[in-house]
């Protein structure tokens, strides 16, 4: 089988991926989804080690491997089903959202099974097959919490960017669009934004 | 010290994941040596996963996105604020030059002029009413967000009757139009068909709800929800019914009335007990 031209390929949007993947062009979807594992899976990979870097290495390799696959087959699915709406959003950046949330989801069940083990190690101090080394420290759910409070203190201006950037996960391209501001103000207007939540959470935390 | 404007935007573009495995490797040295950078991200890592730990955000299919209809893409989820301020300055000016023509109207033809009689004529003075303000939600955003963690698009029941098939095959696979058109008013009516009528009221109120909800109209997904609360038979689904109730007043800022649904919840077991609970215990604990 030749090699499909990736550059190419990756070059239509997730709206043109819908209608190919929709309109049973197979070995043209075949191409694409061989591509995006091709290129993006060793990124990927990569960037959940610097991400979750409080996890063990051994756990994450095969954990992000098995959310990218996941994620990839999610994107495949929703591509087919539901259809994409034209984005400004790059293909790359959609198929890591379902990446993302599939890694994530995977690490919480994995952290949540690391919990119970530690508890059966307490409780089973004397047998061996449960070891009380693994242990993983994240923020707890009360940090989560204090920024919450935090973000609730802030201006409503302040905390729609926060949304825009966190929840919505917009680039600081767009949020510069929708404000109407250059790229690099946009950028600055974020990072104050990030200061202030930071500053507040930090009030929350030391009351 | 604080980060300059590149390696910011170099932090951002990582979160997105936005850079090559070059640039990434070269990224993670950095973070290596930069403690103030580390602390940043960690921060970032844990502002977005504190917004998005209970509801994965994909905002780019249409079946996510409450801002879309039918795969048009909407206006974004807050408009600027620039455009916000301009926006109410014309409301309000509009507002105030209708306010002062009215007036103004009505001084010059039917009102008598402005003096004090001593004889009543019997002509009826319009007293002045004072209309109900409608007070802006409180933190709707907070709400709006609080909204999008806990709604989660209900799956169709196993059975349904024939005669809703089309409306909730659209549904299951995001197209609403079928069931949010689908007439509630000419429903078959032979012998023994009341029980079937009402399990298609029903089923359609209820998915119609959710559907609006999916769609942004809120007001009908209220009114579909409200029926269910009211008029259902079936304890199960008006029980789902308050549940989707609350977040559609959620949706829409109006907290009271959420809180009100919640604590309905609350009050009786049933599956989405624990899930009120924990709705109004993060209510209470961010003070809304």
């Amino acid at each position: 089988m030749p090699k499909p031209d990736c550059k190419q390929l990756l070059s239509k949007t997730a709206e043109d991926i819908s209608d190919i993947l929709r309109n049973n062009m197979q070995e043209m979807a075949d191409g694409i989804l061989a591509c995006m594992y091709h290129c993006f899976r060793q990124v990927f990979i990569k960037w959940a080690f610097v991400f979750y870097h409080q996890y063990p290495k051994e756990l994450l390799t095969d954990i992000s491997n098995n959310a990218f696959t996941d994620g990839l087959l999610k994107f495949k699915e929703t591509a087919t089903d539901k259809g994409f709406y034209n984005s400004s959003a790059t293909l790359k950046t959609i198929i890591f959202s379902f990446c993302k949330n599939t890694l994530r989801e995977n690490l919480q069940k994995e952290k949540r099974f690391l919990e119970k083990k530690k508890q059966l190690a307490t409780v089973y101090q004397n047998e061996t097959i449960f070891s009380n080394d693994e242990e993983i420290t994240t923020p707890d759910e009360d940090y989560y919490l204090l920024i919450e409070q935090a973000l609730l203190k802030m201006e409503e201006a302040d905390r729609q960017i926060i949304i825009w950037r966190h929840l919505y996960q917009k680039t600081n391209i767009e949020i510069a669009e929708i404000l109407g501001i250059a790229v690099p103000s946009a950028t600055n207007r974020i990072y104050r934004c990030m200061q202030r939540l930071k500053q507040l959470t930090e009030n929350n935390s030391n009351n | 010290m604080a980060l300059n404007q590149l390696q910011y935007e170099r932090l951002m573009r990582f979160l997105d994941a936005d850079m090559t495995l070059e640039e990434m490797e070269a990224f993670e040295k950095e973070l290596a040596a930069n403690s103030e950078m580390r602390q940043q991200l960690t921060f970032e890592q844990a502002a977005r996963e504190s917004l998005t730990k209970e509801k994965n955000a994909e905002p780019w299919f249409n079946q996510s996105n409450p801002y879309s209809t039918n795969g048009k893409v909407h206006a974004a989820p807050f408009k600027p604020l620039v455009q916000k301020k301009w926006l109410a300055f014309a409301v309000a000016a509009s507002v105030l030059v209708i306010a002062a023509t009215y007036m103004l109207f009505k001084n010059n033809t039917a009102s008598p002029p402005l003096v004090i009689h001593s004889i009543d004529t019997g002509a009826t003075q319009k007293t002045v009413v004072p209309q109900p303000v409608k007070t802006q939600p409180v933190d709707s955003s907070i709400l709006l967000c609080l909204y999008k963690k806990y709604f989660i698009k209900d799956t169709l029941p196993d059975a349904h009757p024939m005669l809703l098939a089309d409306a909730l095959n659209g549904y299951d696979n995001g197209n609403y139009t079928a069931l949010q058109k689908f007439d509630l008013s000419n429903l078959p009516q032979t012998r023994g068909s009341a029980d079937e009528n009402q399990e298609i009221l029903q089923l359609a109120h209820y998915y119609k709800g959710i559907a609006f909800l999916e769609t942004a109209n809120d007001t009908k997904a209220i009114e579909h929800l409200q029926w269910m609360v009211g008029k259902s038979t079936d304890k199960n689904y008006k029980q789902k019914s308050r549940w989707y109730l609350a977040l559609a007043y959620l949706k829409i800022g109006d907290k009271a009335n959420a809180v009100e649904q919640l604590k309905r919840l609350t009050n009786t077991v049933n599956t989405y007990t624990t899930r009120a609970k924990k709705l109004m215990e993060k209510m209470s604990q961010i003070n809304l």
